[in-house]
């Protein structure tokens, strides 16, 4: 079953007097517990399509649809709602809640869940055994800038996942990390792929971490190549 | 309680901005307090010498008077009688929100000397009834109060200083000498050739008549506040008033009294019961006398009754804790339901020019802190809208996890109230300390007329009620709702894709 479909997808940005074609007409399916890579280089599209399968951005042409539902023409409220509960998101710069420990950064998003009716002691758990999961007992209590490059994206991850989302998109999740923890952090989104059966959808441009994917996606120019 | 948590910790992180803001709510707090303080103080000051000491909560009037600011005219026209007064007495004894009331005349009087003409406001009353019921607000400096049943005008010791310049002459009270230390620095030069008079030749102008009598000097007194204010204000008893204006007075409609019934009013007890004269040796009056002067039918003295012949106005003194409005509201249907032929007034309107002069002043602080609001608002709504801005990234990668735009705004809102409620109360609070220090000493109004009508009386004394108080939280809760109205707005608009294109 297909968990995302995307059809004929487009999205242009007006900048001054021309407009520019971002994504042309993108067509794509995943299926659920893919691993799937989108490549290609720099100003080519990966980005966009991401944020738009997120939720985070608005195709100007064509059909998102995820679990089967064009998504296209939901409200603010509802594409809010599907981010909280379908999507988890892990991002290149790591963006985590400033004020916020380590233990209170994973918990936010269940914290959000009023309608999961989780007790304070369920999110509590949760979030420690997702920051066990990725190796950071030690951090718990501790804020953002006190941890390491690889630590704070480690947490993006737990973050992404305590909701256990159907789908998580990482825009270029090693980055801005060494490539030794980069490989640790891919690791971990595989083990969790394959135990998790959890959709991974991840952007780069480094064909070393292009052997974790079972799929890969060409993006050149806004268009899909392969 | 995870927004409380992130919008009290955003503040100790933000501790610049956060201290800005906060700085200008406590002084926009501390200066609001003040400013309720100053405005109400200034009120209670007018109510305290003006309201309770001259001219009572409500006034009543004739019907037929077309002028309401009857009470300090520049130019003063005779004012209409009062009908009935007897009855409407009667119905005010039954009002339980009206403390006392007392009834009075007003006019102009023209000061006739030898080089020139010049003009004093007048007031006739029972004098121990106004004392009374106004909480004895004269103080004689020189001579004698009015009692009951002396005539006489009782004139003001700015006022004297003033008719000396315009005159020429010093006033000094009847059977009295000149006090030194009392005279003026212009009376002091002319002294001991000093022309002293001790009697005014006035000139007054009724409805339908003018005259001139010559009125003693009763005594030279001293309003007890605001004296400066009332140096044209003189009092005079009723019946010379009455003269003078050409009204009825009360010998002139007083019951008449065979000479048998007066004797046997005048008698006294021991003189009914035997141990006085009436039946006694050589008594003046005897009962065959008697019996023969109550077939006389010669009127020989009158019994006087003050209340029965002409006013101008009645002063309302209202209960402690009654409210002018409210009481204006209740006498408004008391007029139309006994059907008197009377309208009410209340004292602002009532004062005229000098009420206008008490709300200028009130309306000027009212205005400096209206534009502290704006300023205030406008400072703090243009600092959390950076501050919004700033935080694109945090509150847009918020909604890319999937928080609500409500929940940024509560959480924008929260902060903004935690400053508020933290900086604002502690200006409050300052605002209330700084108050509750000035009150007892006072500012001094250092004898200018206008700012002892500014402070309310000679010595301003801030004050601050319950409702002050509660203004002032009032006042805070708008200004941090109209400043954080905008940036709230900026915080709502910020999408997870402003945070990535940020980036």
């Amino acid at each position: 079953m297909n968990v995302i479909e995307l059809e004929k997808v487009e999205k242009d940005y007006p900048l001054g007097a021309t407009t520019v074609h971002a994504v042309r007409g993108v067509d794509l399916a995943i299926k659920e517990g893919d691993f799937i890579s989108i490549v290609g280089p720099s100003g080519s599209g990966k980005t966009t399509l991401l944020n738009i399968i997120g939720c985070i951005d608005h195709a100007t042409g064509g059909a998102v649809r995820i679990h089967g539902e064009d998504v296209t023409t939901y409200s603010d409220k509802k594409l809010t709602d599907l981010r909280l509960h379908t999507i988890g998101f892990i991002f290149q710069t790591f963006n985590l809640i400033p004020v916020l420990t380590t233990l209170e950064n994973v918990e936010f998003p269940l914290l959000l869940m009023k309608k999961a009716n989780l007790s304070k002691k369920e999110i509590r758990d949760r979030a420690v055994k997702l920051l066990e999961e990725v190796g950071l007992n030690d951090q718990m209590n501790q804020r953002p800038f006190e941890l390491s490059g690889g630590q704070r994206q480690r947490v993006a991850i737990a973050r992404a996942l305590v909701t256990k989302p159907a789908i998580v998109l990482a825009d270029e999740p090693t980055a801005n990390l060494d490539s030794d923890t980069g490989e640790k952090i891919l690791t971990l989104m595989k083990e969790l792929n394959v135990i998790e059966k959890t959709t991974f959808i991840f952007s780069t441009h480094d064909p070393d971490i292009l052997k974790y994917a079972n799929g890969v996606v060409k993006i050149k120019d806004g268009l899909r190549v392969s | 309680m995870l927004i409380f948590k992130i919008a009290w910790r955003n503040i100790l992180r933000h501790k610049g901005k956060s201290f800005i803001i906060g700085g200008i709510l406590f002084l926009g707090a501390f200066l609001m307090v003040l400013g309720n303080a100053t405005s109400n103080g200034m009120n209670r000051g007018i109510e305290e010498n003006m309201v309770k000491s001259f001219t009572g909560h409500i006034l009543l009037i004739s019907d037929k008077e077309e002028d309401k600011k009857f009470l300090f005219p520049m130019l003063p026209k005779p004012m209409k009688i009062i009908q009935d007064y007897d009855r409407i007495q009667t119905i005010l004894k039954q009002q339980d929100y009206i403390k006392d009331f007392l009834p009075m005349t007003r006019g102009g009087l023209a000061i006739l000397g030898e080089a020139q003409m010049s003009f004093l406001m007048t007031y006739g009353c029972n004098f121990d009834d106004f004392q009374r019921v106004f909480g004895s607000p004269y103080e004689a400096v020189e001579g004698d109060l009015l009692k009951n049943g002396d005539k006489g005008i009782l004139i003001n010791s700015n006022g004297r200083k003033k008719q000396h310049v315009f005159q020429g002459f010093w006033l000094v009270p009847e059977g009295r000498d000149v006090v030194e230390a009392n005279l003026s620095d212009e009376a002091k030069k002319e002294y001991p050739d000093l022309a002293i008079r001790r009697e005014l030749n006035v000139g007054a102008f009724g409805e339908s008549n003018a005259s001139d009598d010559t009125v003693p000097v009763r005594a030279i007194v001293k309003f007890k506040s605001l004296n400066g204010l009332m140096e044209d204000i003189s009092i005079i008893d009723i019946e010379t008033y009455r003269k003078l204006f050409g009204y009825f007075t009360a010998e002139d409609i007083a019951e008449e009294v065979p000479v048998a019934q007066q004797k046997l009013l005048a008698a006294g007890e021991d003189d009914l019961f035997g141990s006085g004269d009436i039946f006694a040796t050589g008594a003046t009056t005897s009962v065959a006398e008697l019996e023969k002067t109550i077939k006389t039918k010669t009127v020989i003295k009158r019994v006087i009754n003050y209340d029965d012949a002409a006013f101008n106005y009645i002063s309302l003194v209202l209960n402690p804790g009654e409210s002018i409005d409210g009481a204006m509201a209740k006498i408004e249907n008391l007029i139309e339901a006994e059907g008197l032929q009377l309208q009410a007034v209340s004292w602002r309107t009532a004062s005229g020019q000098i009420a206008d002069l008490s709300d200028v002043a009130s309306g000027i602080i009212n205005v400096f802190v209206f534009l502290l609001f704006i300023v205030a608002i406008i400072i703090i709504a243009n600092t959390l809208s950076m501050t919004a801005m700033e935080r694109t990234e945090e509150f847009g990668m918020m909604r890319a996890v999937g928080a609500r735009k409500g929940f940024i705004a509560k959480m924008f809102l929260s902060e903004t109230f935690f400053l508020s409620f933290i900086f604002g109360g502690i200006g409050l609070f300052a605002g209330v300390i700084v108050t509750w220090i000035i009150r007892p000493i006072g500012i001094g109004a250092g004898g200018i007329d206008f700012i002892e009508l500014v402070f309310g009386g000679e010595t301003f004394r801030p004050m601050l009620g319950f409702a002050g108080l509660v203004n002032g939280i009032i006042n805070l809760l708008f200004v941090t709702i109209f400043a954080v109205i905008y940036p709230l707005l900026v915080a709502r608009k910020i999408t997870p894709l402003d945070a990535i294109n940020r980036q």
